[in-house]
């Protein structure tokens, strides 16, 4: 069953869709104890990716809660149906946010163990997520974004093409667009607004540095049409160094669309995704 | 205020849907329900979140604001055909897919809110939805179209079929492909196979074949409509739609994005063959308009376009409720 509802965060409402299962998957542990069922939260990529991979997000959710996981969808402050502006969003916002739906997940489903599944700058915010504290059973990071500084040259990168198209030329450069935005302005992204905030939090991460992240599973995801390609570089580095603090840690390399971007052939789901993960989940969670 | 919608199509399906409800102290005389209609397979929310800003601005201003996704799109259930090639699911969008779902979102945003005047907005593929849902729907007394596609789009068609034959971007296409002429790298893609021979040849033809004959004329005649249609890979529809929309003397804004080359096919295939000769009719002028936002692309990404286009949809929706 499926209920979209508005959670409160602070002085602003987040648009939140539960898939709850038909089923609830119950153990009983060494001790006695009897375990519910493993809620998942998707934690969805940033701006315009997330408007693109929004069918394939649901259908996975679908996937998940047929098979007896409680899934909790939702928008960030300032993106989807939630409340705000994308311009008063932030990295710390967003993260606010996942650890909002989190206590929601774990008061009103008695779900006992979180798992954050996160779809590129998402999977990004569940690692911050993990850092700052929070309790989170598992992680399934698909294409983690793992370089804030080059995930920024990127999305700047879209702004050059606009003015390219709009105006034949090149008006204000990367450097140029990072200059007035340190001075107050915001810069366009694909229709969205860049603070100089949200800029600044997302050049500070890198996913390689600093502070560990840990949950005690965690699933690595890098998925491509290709047929000969490897996880980057960035990833495996990642990976290796978070086997230390986890139970169990995987990396598959899933042939597939990138899903975050438009493509030629409609792509609502995509079905080697979805077996990689639930397969996963009902392996480390049944 | 937002609510959350779920409501049942006449398939079975459920459809998910947010209702703009404004303040009580908003509240119009008469209840004017806006039904905000997603463009082409994006969902509820829109390129840009476009949809959520438009609604959240009407309603604003006192307006009831409906936003769903059809069956197969966005949150709602239902799909739409996996693995099939985008363009020939917008090319069904164009012929009516997702018109059915219109008219039962309509009952059911009609029925719940007791809306008075019932206004259809969309974009692209919402707004070729509102148009044929329109014409099935007599309760509509009003008509926002943003950049309405005329072309029927298909798989088969290359960049060089979307564009206006006697266009500025049909001339700046050919002269892209002259200026190629002295490029060794563009002579390897065409001797390899790699080139787009359709785009290729269609861009030669149309240069020098010379300006289309375009009916012209208060109103140009069915048959030359129709065969304009088949010529040009136009979509019929549209046409017959709007001509139905015009004996009901319901308004209509139809808004243009500058850069779109739609807008271009627009101009050539209807405004001129079309809309010509009717504006000295004043009660035509009151009912029709046509607006365009200079330089605004597809999905109006830079934030002045968006004021541009918001504003005037505020105007037009306060002028004609």
């Amino acid at each position: 069953m499926e209920t979209p509802f508005y959670l409160t965060n602070g002085n602003y409402r987040l648009f939140c869709i539960l898939h709850a299962p038909d089923q609830i998957i119950n153990r009983t542990g060494p001790k006695g104890d009897i375990f519910k069922e493993t809620g998942v939260i998707v934690c969805s990529p940033f701006a315009e990716e997330k408007l693109i991979a929004h069918r394939v997000l649901v259908n996975l959710a679908r996937e998940l809660s047929e098979n007896g996981f409680y899934c909790l969808r939702f928008d960030y402050m300032g993106q989807g149906d939630s409340d705000g502006k994308f311009e008063e969003s932030t990295v710390n916002t967003q993260i606010s946010d996942i650890a909002c739906a989190i206590r929601y997940l774990e008061k009103e489903t008695a779900v006992r163990r979180i798992v954050l599944l996160g779809l590129r700058f998402g999977a990004t915010l569940s690692c911050l997520v993990c850092r700052n504290g929070a309790e989170v059973d598992g992680l399934v990071l698909i294409a983690p974004i793992i370089n804030g500084k080059t995930y920024l040259e990127q999305c700047l990168r879209s702004n050059l093409a606009t003015q390219m198209v709009t105006y034949k030329k090149i008006e204000k450069n990367s450097q140029q667009l990072v200059h007035e935005l340190m001075e107050g302005r915001m810069i366009n992204f694909d229709g969205y607004l860049l603070s100089k905030a949200m800029y600044e939090e997302i050049e500070r991460i890198h996913l390689l540095a600093g502070e560990a992240f840990s949950a005690k599973h965690i699933l690595f995801i890098e998925i491509s049409s290709g047929t000969n390609w490897a996880a980057s570089e960035e990833t495996k580095v990642l990976y290796s160094k978070s086997r230390s603090n986890s139970e169990s840690v995987e990396l598959k390399q899933v042939s597939g669309e990138q899903v975050w971007k438009d493509n030629k052939v409609y792509v609502p789901r995509e079905r080697n995704l979805e077996v990689s993960i639930l397969e996963w989940m009902t392996r480390t969670y049944r | 205020m937002e609510e959350t919608v779920k409501f049942e199509n006449r398939n079975g399906r459920m459809l998910f849907g947010i209702a703009h409800v404004p303040e009580v102290s908003d509240q119009k005389k008469n209840r004017v329900g806006i039904n905000l209609l997603n463009p082409g397979i994006k969902y509820r929310v829109a390129p840009n979140r476009l949809n959520v800003k438009i609604a959240r601005e009407l309603c604003n201003q006192g307006y009831y604001v409906f936003r769903f996704d059809p069956e197969g799109i966005g949150d709602s259930s239902g799909e739409l055909p996996v693995g099939a090639h985008v363009a020939d699911i917008w090319g069904r969008i164009q012929r009516g897919q997702f018109v059915c779902d219109t008219l039962d979102a309509n009952d059911y945003f009609l029925e719940r809110y007791k809306i008075e005047k019932l206004v259809l907005l969309g974009n692209c593929g919402g707004a070729i939805t509102a148009l044929l849902s329109a014409k099935e729907d007599a309760r509509v007394s009003g008509l926002c179209l943003i950049d309405i596609p005329l072309k029927l789009m298909s798989s088969r068609m290359s960049f060089a079929d979307l564009i206006a034959e006697d266009g500025k971007k049909a001339q700046w296409f050919f002269s892209e492909y002259m200026k190629r002429l002295v490029r060794p790298s563009a002579w390897y893609r065409f001797l390899t196979l790699q080139s787009n021979y359709r785009a290729l040849w269609k861009t030669v033809l149309v240069n020098f074949k010379g300006k289309t004959r375009e009916p012209r004329g208060k109103g140009a005649q069915l048959n030359q409509i129709n065969e304009m249609c088949r010529s040009k890979q136009l979509n019929p529809l549209f046409f017959r739609s709007f001509e139905l929309m015009r004996k009901r003397e319901t308004p209509i804004l139809f808004v243009l994005a500058g850069n779109d080359p739609g807008t271009e096919v627009f101009r050539a295939y209807f405004e001129r063959p079309c809309l010509t000769g009717l504006e000295k009719d004043e009660s035509w002028n009151r009912r029709i308009e046509v607006f365009e936002i200079e330089d605004a692309n597809h999905i109006y990404t830079l934030e002045h376009w968006q004021e541009s286009l918001i504003m005037k949809i505020k105007e037009w929706v306060g002028k004609h409720s």
